[in-house]
């Protein structure tokens, strides 16, 4: 019986090296530990053996019993994994093939404003907006432009047949701002707005600019200057240098234009910032205490600041952009760059 | 305006400050300056120089090799010019000399023979225009004297941007600037302008004005004989022509030289020209002709101010003379004008003449009445220096009409006020510095322990200092803006209000780009008439137009402009989104849009109304229902075809458009693929509530579904048959109907199609038994055919 066992067990090693294919595995199995398979027979043949004879040939078997299933295990992961190495070895994707990405883009003026709009309500900054068609007493006389100043000339300002006109800067949304608010606030509105010019490669009669507002007891010059070296650091992503110098706009008093340091050359000079090491990039100041009462504020009470910007020219120096003309000219070539 | 630093020296004495610190300092507290140079730096290196030998260069005709003696050592250089000869003195640049236009004189091989220096012509050292040959001097003139000792020494200029000093009529001229630099500096004056009155020598005549517009507020007149009309000394065309003002003749250079010293404007007639003793200001006559100096016939318009004589129209106001009363070689008597004429008119006239001119832009600034009587005084001084022997022979004629111009009163301010709005400590900023600015720049000061009263000096009063807050600005500017401490503003914590309409926006304007692929665009607010023959409407011409610009509408629809794209984009690209938020006009209102316009794949009616229901998804508004136009809500009837267009509303009615463009409006734009497009009134859209979410359980027990396939009529909306087959089966254990497929042609017969529906139901508390389900299945099969429709397999 012992010698029948052994030959049973070459005949299943030799079997199994024979196998190459899975189903064959359970054949195997069936033929060997199945109800008519050879162990199976052998162990039906253990009822003629003395009780001790059994016990022992018994014991043997179940070895062998154990010894197949797990060869048969091995086996069948083995064949697994040879079988998805081949299917593997098949399988090849070229991975230069040209892929579009399945994204729309947002227009580049819109990414500039929406991170600005972001940068301000972190700030806590109100985010406010106005009409294009603006009236004369929002755009010009209730912030302190005189009747007979040059920018109320149809030369620079779009009048429209209604008596209205086409809001000549976003400096409308301080008024209608301070109409409904009352201090201590800080706004911003970014928005578009119109100049009656020709077009060239950095004159457009279309542009956004963004305007903002600041007002409670106490603000000063100080106030300023902190609020918008954070404001053009974070804009950068880093700290950078900025300068006020004093300018004149009938709105604020005293009137500042501020530079920061060309970011392109670092100060050194460039076509950028016309050699001077400085970009001219905001109008700012303190609120001109004739605008403040036109909003319903008290000067002698309330103090603010106020400064507004282009935002064209962010976009082109963030993206090195050379024409304003494009940003209106709806060209997909140009959108998707962005 | 330019700004010779040689000239500032005059009035303060500013040797031992560095020409570029200057400027800086300008740029930091009084106004932007734009640029700066030298100029005549080369004078030092530029010698005289005498010609001793010209030979013809062995390898050219043109070319002469001149051997030049400089004082000191002897060169050979090759010269182009066909004057230069043997015995002349010359201007010669040496090896190293920088010309203007930072041209370095070099050793040069010129057709194999070396040239060491140059002999300069006029142009080459910046003195004129002339080109034509080598600058010969008079042969008195000894080799080896430096070019300085001729024409002038070495100046720094410096460029003004004027836009900076608009609202600064005092810094127009050289004294104005000198007052900044001694402030900034604080330097006494080294020669302080004042009026102190002008003698007449002896009285020929007397001279009457007559002041009857408006436009004029301030006149005065004197005259002036013996004089004679010649060239200006070195001196005077150097210092105008190293700002760039050519050196006409003695009398146009005082006049432009006072102008460029105090800022004030100065005209001169000659007195044969003018008739009578009788100079009125008044308006133009409408219409009436008349001949600019520079030659120009200039049709005015009773707008226009003139300064007339008895007959005739001598000069335009604050802009331009006549040619009919200018200085002429042989003039021998002048009356001089000295005025200030109202801003705005001189501005407004013009810019109608297009006729910008030096006196013009200083007018516009508001000068003020004082600077009248200094320019007066300056320019005779000034030309009694160039003409010794020319005499005053009237009194100075005054018209006066100035009396409600310029801030008369004084300001009262706070040092503490001052030092609130600046932000700066009391440590950094003493009382006795803020008075100490105040007076260098000539303000009147009465301090009471920081209690100011300032009086403002004239030429700030006519326009730019009427209030504290100005007053606060003079101390700042000049204790430097970047001087101050930057403090971070204290404010509370409440959190800024939210603008719910700007994130829903953003909101759109992110998933339109993420999810449908689309591109963002802007496009201008003007529609021109070409626009409105396309799509008709009835619309105001709602800009004033200038000129004949082409675009006196406002856009009424965003779709023409969008339509345009399209059609500039189909020359690079086949399948396309592209979306704007922006305004639409009319006289009475604006309203904010979004439109969005598709082409090529995915572009059909459904892929619209997908776009329009995701939109409504984003936002949660409450459902929308969907009918065809029915008005001209959004032009939807003109943009869109009848047939494949929706108007969508919610729980108000109309929200916005949608479909295919129609083709005859495609056709007029010049595209012949199909266009869908959506236009969204965001008013309408952002105004609708907010649906609430509400949480449904799932299904405990699995659906169960089954298949319906119906025979329709084309056109038949599917809306209508899912309503039948929703009302025929068990309403409470129905879950949804869904289209699965549809189908026209063979073996469908023509004018029909087959819809394919499945409907999902669920018991809720039970698996449904296939009974129930076939009973609910027979139940929407007859409803279908009852409503006249037929079921797949019918006959």
């Amino acid at each position: 019986m012992k010698e029948k066992l052994e030959l049973i067990k070459k005949d299943f090693a030799d079997a199994l090296n024979n196998v190459k294919l899975k189903e064959e595995l359970e054949e195997l199995r069936v033929s060997f530990l199945g109800k008519k398979g050879k162990i199976t027979q052998v162990m039906k043949g253990m009822r003629d053996l003395a009780p001790e004879m059994r016990k022992e040939v018994g014991q043997v078997i179940n070895l062998i019993k154990d010894q197949i299933n797990k060869n048969i295990r091995d086996k069948s992961i083995e064949l697994e994994k040879k079988a998805v190495e081949k299917k593997i070895s098949n399988e090849w994707s070229d991975i230069t093939w040209p892929v579009e990405s399945a994204k729309g883009t947002i227009h580049p003026v819109s990414i500039i404003r929406m991170e600005l709009e972001k940068l301000f309500i972190s700030m806590g900054f109100e985010i406010l907006d106005g009409p294009e068609m603006e009236d004369e007493y929002h755009n010009f006389t209730a912030l302190n432009i005189p009747e007979d100043h040059p920018a109320r000339d149809t030369q620079d300002t779009f009048w429209l047949k209604n008596g209205k006109l086409l809001r000549t800067h976003t400096s409308p949304i301080e008024i209608r701002g301070m109409e409904k608010r009352k201090p201590p606030f800080k706004f911003v509105a970014p928005g578009k707005t119109f100049r009656n010019e020709s077009l060239d490669t950095s004159h457009e009669h279309t542009f956004h600019q963004i305007e903002g507002m600041v007002v409670d007891r106490g603000i000063s010059v100080a106030n300023l200057i902190f609020t918008l070296k954070s404001i053009v650091s974070s804009i950068f992503g880093k700290e950078v240098e900025i300068r006020l110098r004093p300018s004149f706009f009938p709105f604020v008093e005293p009137g500042f234009e501020l530079d920061f340091r060309c970011q392109i050359c670092g100060g050194k000079g460039c076509s950028v910032c016309k050699r001077t090491g400085w970009v001219e990039y905001l109008g700012c100041g303190m609120t001109h205490p004739n605008v403040l009462r036109e909003g319903g504020i008290d000067p002698d009470e309330f103090q603010g600041f106020a400064f507004g910007g282009g935002i064209e020219r962010l976009v082109m120096m963030k993206y090195g952009i050379d024409d304003i003309r494009h940003f209106h000219g709806g060209d997909i070539r140009f959108l998707k760059q962005f | 305006m330019k700004i010779s630093l040689d000239w500032l020296n005059d009035y303060v004495d500013i040797e031992d400050i560095k020409a570029e610190e200057l400027a800086d300092r300008l740029t930091m507290k009084s106004a932007e300056v734009e640029e700066a140079h030298w100029v005549g730096a080369h004078f030092e290196q530029v010698v005289t120089a005498r010609v001793d030998k010209v030979v013809p260069h062995p390898d050219s005709e043109r070319l002469k090799l001149a051997t030049v003696f400089d004082g000191k050592t002897t060169q050979t250089v090759v010269c182009g010019a066909p004057n230069v000869a043997e015995g002349q003195i010359v201007l010669f640049a040496p090896l190293g000399t920088i010309l203007p236009g930072n041209f370095e004189i070099k050793v040069a091989k010129i057709r194999g023979v070396e040239s060491c220096g140059m002999i300069c012509a006029q142009d080459e050292l910046g003195l004129g225009d002339d080109h034509d040959g080598i600058m010969v001097l008079n042969d008195d003139v000894e080799p080896g004297k430096k070019a300085l000792e001729l024409f002038g020494g070495k100046d720094f200029i410096i460029e003004i941007e004027n836009k900076t000093i608009n609202h600064r009529p005092d810094l127009w001229g050289h004294f104005g600037i000198a007052r900044e630099v001694r402030t900034i500096f604080e330097k006494p004056w080294k020669k302080e302008l004042k009026y102190t009155g002008i003698d007449v020598d002896s009285e020929t005549e007397k001279f009457e004005i007559e002041i009857t517009t408006e436009k004029c507020l301030h006149y005065l007149a004197l005259k002036m004989e013996n004089i004679k009309v010649g060239p200006s000394p070195k001196w005077l065309s150097t210092r105008l022509n190293n700002i760039g003002i050519r050196s006409i003749n003695n009398i146009v250079d005082a006049a432009n030289y006072i102008m460029l010293e105090t800022g004030h404007p100065m005209h001169t007639f000659d007195r044969r020209d003018v008739a009578g003793n009788k100079i009125v200001i008044r308006n133009a006559d409408e219409n009436e002709v008349f001949v600019t100096l520079d030659e120009m016939e200039r049709v005015l318009k009773s707008d226009d101010a003139v300064i007339a004589d008895e007959n005739r129209v001598l000069a335009i106001a604050g802009v331009m003379g006549g040619l009919n009363s200018e200085v002429k070689d042989d003039t021998k008597e002048i009356v001089i004008e000295s005025a200030l004429f109202a801003p705005t008119s001189v501005r407004r006239t013009a810019n109608r003449l297009d006729l910008r001119t030096d006196a013009s832009s200083r007018f516009e600034k508001a000068l003020w009445v004082e600077n009248c009587y200094l320019a007066m005084q300056r320019f005779v001084e000034l030309v009694k220096e160039l003409v010794p022997q020319a005499v005053v022979t009237s009194k100075l004629a005054v018209g006066d009409n100035s009396e409600n111009y310029g801030f008369k009163g004084k300001i009262e301010i706070t040092t503490d006020r001052i030092r609130s709005l600046l932000g700066i400590p009391e440590e950094s900023l003493r009382d006795d510095k803020i008075v100490s600015v105040l007076e260098f720049l000539d303000f009147g000061i009465d301090n009471k322990n920081g209690i100011l009263s300032v009086e403002v000096p004239d030429h700030r009063r006519s326009k730019d200092v009427s209030i504290g807050e100005d007053i606060t600005e003079e101390i700042g500017r000049i204790y430097g803006y970047n001087n101050i401490e930057p403090v971070t503003p204290l404010f509370g914590m409440e959190r800024a209000p939210v603008n719910v309409e700007l994130e829903k926006t953003n909101q759109l304007r992110r998933m339109l780009a993420e999810t449908f692929k689309a591109h963002e665009v802007m496009n201008y607010c003007f529609t021109g008439s070409g626009d409105l023959e396309k799509i008709p409407y009835d619309v105001e011409k709602l800009v004033e137009t200038v000129d004949d610009r082409e675009v006196p509408y406002l856009r009424y629809t965003m779709a023409s402009l969008l339509l345009k794209d399209v059609h500039e984009n189909l020359k690079n690209f086949r399948d396309f989104k592209l979306f704007e938020f922006g305004k639409v006009f009319s006289t009475e209102s604006e309203r904010a849009r979004l439109a969005i316009i598709s082409t090529g794949e995915g572009s059909d009616i459904l892929e619209m109304k997908r776009i329009v229901e995701t939109i409504a998804r984003d936002l949660r508004i409450p459902d929308l229902r969907y009918e065809r136009p029915s008005d001209d809500f959004l032009l939807g009837k003109v943009l869109l075809h009848p047939g494949r267009s929706a108007i969508f509303s919610s729980v108000k009615p109309k929200i916005g458009i949608f479909g295919e463009i129609h083709p005859s409006i495609l056709k007029k734009f010049d595209i012949n693929v199909p266009v869908s497009y959506i236009e969204i009134d965001l008013e309408e859209l952002y105004g609708l509530p907010q649906k609430n979410v509400k949480f449904t359980p799932l299904f405990k027990f699995p659906s169960t579904d089954f298949d319906v396939t119906a025979i329709v009529p084309e056109k038949t909306e599917v809306a209508k048959l899912i309503g039948i087959l929703k009302k025929a089966v068990d309403r409470k254990q129905f879950v949804e109907c869904k289209v699965v497929g549809h189908f026209s042609g063979s073996p469908i017969p023509e004018g029909y199609m087959s819809i394919s529906f499945r409907i999902v139901m669920n018991a809720k508390d039970r698996t449904l038994t296939g009974d129930e389900i076939k009973t609910n299945h027979e139940k929407t099969i007859n409803a279908v055919r009852k409503a006249g429709f037929k079921i797949s397999g019918d006959k």
